[in-house]
């Protein structure tokens, strides 16, 4: 019976193939081997699973580490978060900002609800002067205005390097949270299965 | 450090308020943001996680690499050959 390809996937019962029942005068037995063993080597395809980015969101590497893939969902967690905590450490609360810096944002909320509590937080902390008080903002040149009509900023507000850095890392953030939580859907579990240790105990 | 750092990092508020010193050192956090966007990135792509330090430290550098390199080039475009084109 000739070898026939399956388009990159097979079926676990392709395993099963019989070499002895290979047609070799269709199919050189070597060229047999070889495509028998790419099919052994191949991945088959996870169909994407929603619940595991969803988990991906609601705390980076929960989704791989919820697939089954311990060890990846603490890397990937580590990364992302590492680099909100850089974020927020360069540039302090102000760099998470839902009305001042709405498009930084929209991308800095793919990091997950952190992102979220952080502009919270920073509302409740920064904003509201509870924090640090608050002072008199720049009036633009040739501007009247009633001194107390100036709008008030937090005097922890970040400015140049440290403000651009810090929004930029929880950025990042936001957007590594995506890919690790589009692998999560489709990541399969690492860990060994059942008849793998058994095999083990026995040897 | 210069002196007059230190009181603004013993009284800094972490994640309240902005590191102090960053606006001077700026540059330098390009090796964190480097470092742990190429952990995250080879936690999804390793295909064996025994790889996963030597792949995630060599991104590291070639991300590095590659913004020096863009730098290096800017600056050269910017400082020596603009430079050399004639004013009119």
């Amino acid at each position: 019976m000739p070898l026939r390809t399956h388009q990159g996937k097979w079926k676990p019962a392709a395993l099963h193939c019989d070499l002895s029942r290979i047609d070799t005068t269709q199919v050189p037995i070597e060229g047999a081997c070889q495509t028998l063993a790419r099919f052994m080597s191949d991945t088959p395809q996870q169909p994407f699973r929603p619940l595991f980015a969803l988990l991906g969101w609601v705390l980076p590497g929960l989704g791989q580490w919820s697939a089954g893939a311990r060890k990846r969902g603490i890397l990937a967690g580590v990364g992302v978060i590492g680099l909100f905590l850089s974020g927020l450490l360069v540039g302090g609360l102000d760099c998470v900002d839902s009305t001042e810096d709405r498009l930084w944002f929209a991308g800095q909320v793919g990091a997950g609800p952190l992102v979220i509590a952080a502009d919270m937080a920073n509302s409740y902390y920064l904003k509201s002067g509870r924090a640090a008080p608050l002072i008199a903002s720049a009036v633009p040149y040739g501007t009247a205005m009633n001194p107390e009509d100036v709008p008030k900023i937090s005097s922890f507000k970040g400015l140049a390097h440290s403000n651009e850095f810090g929004t930029l890392l929880v950025f990042l953030a936001g957007l590594m949270n995506i890919v690790v939580l589009l692998d999560a859907g489709i990541r399969q579990s690492e860990a060994p299965s059942r008849r793998a240790v058994d095999a083990r105990g026995q040897a | 450090m210069s002196n007059s750092l230190l009181p603004t990092i013993l009284a800094w508020t972490p994640i309240l308020e902005p590191a102090p010193g960053a606006a001077q050192w700026w540059w330098a956090l390009s090796i964190p943001m480097a470092f742990f966007l190429a952990m995250a990135y080879k936690a999804t792509r390793v295909t064996d996680i025994a790889d996963f330090w030597p792949s995630t430290l060599k991104m590291t550098a070639q991300i590095l690499a590659a913004m020096v390199g863009i730098a290096v080039g800017l600056a050269l475009l910017i400082q020596v050959l603009l430079p050399m084109l004639p004013a009119e």
